[in-house]
């Protein structure tokens, strides 16, 4: 696992109040981990902490799966 | 002529933690500045924040699913007029409620005890 794919999901799994080891890459935010708007705001909002970037609403949208944000957050920040 | 309804509750400590944890960097994504300068007038900003944030989840749950396309928190604002909560859209936003037929929008924000609740309402052409 890379050391971006680690911490995205140690933030993932703190925010929703779930063991890291138990999220999946397909699970999705929305019916999978039951998320709420607010829950994904405070989870953008710790990701542009931890990362130290800015991430546009309209680019959060578009990452509905684990593995939809990892490869977001990859790609912003030109690693992998 | 067709109504739409979209209600949204929002738990004011749990709004708070998050505003406490990350402050701006969390109000940013969700409320314009002209929302956060309004509210931050109060001496509890919390649930004046937490009731526009509230209004602006009803309205995309009166919306229903409109295609690709979804208002961005950004594009939307509440403002007060005359005491009473009415919504301003961008040039955008605008044209796409036009499109979807939608005439007029109503928005009605309450708050007690620790919660916040918002009922949007749509009349739309058919």
């Amino acid at each position: 696992m890379s050391d971006v794919e680690e911490r995205v999901k140690k933030i993932i799994a703190q925010q929703f109040g779930v063991d890291p080891g138990e999220l999946r890459e397909d699970m999705t935010f929305a019916e999978d981990l039951m998320a709420e708007s607010i829950d994904i705001v405070e989870l953008i909002a710790a990701l542009e902490e931890e990362f130290g970037v800015e991430i546009p609403e309209e680019e959060a949208q578009k990452n509905k799966t684990i593995g939809e944000a990892i490869e977001y957050m990859k790609k912003k920040l030109g690693v992998g | 002529m067709t109504l739409k309804i979209g209600i949204d509750i929002q738990d004011l400590e749990r709004f708070r933690r998050a505003v406490r944890r990350y402050g701006r960097r969390f109000l940013k994504h969700i409320l314009t500045e002209n929302e956060i300068s309004y509210c931050m007038r109060f001496r509890d900003p919390i649930p004046h924040l937490a009731a526009r944030f509230s209004g602006k989840e009803a309205l995309i749950k009166a919306l229903g699913d409109v295609g690709d396309w979804a208002p961005s928190w950004h594009s939307m604002e509440i403002v007060s007029s005359d005491g009473k909560p009415v919504f301003k859209f961008d040039a955008k936003t605008r044209n796409m409620l036009e499109r979807l037929g939608v005439e007029e929008v109503e928005v009605s924000l309450s708050h007690s005890g620790r919660y916040v609740v918002a009922v949007a309402i749509i009349r739309k052409v058919n």
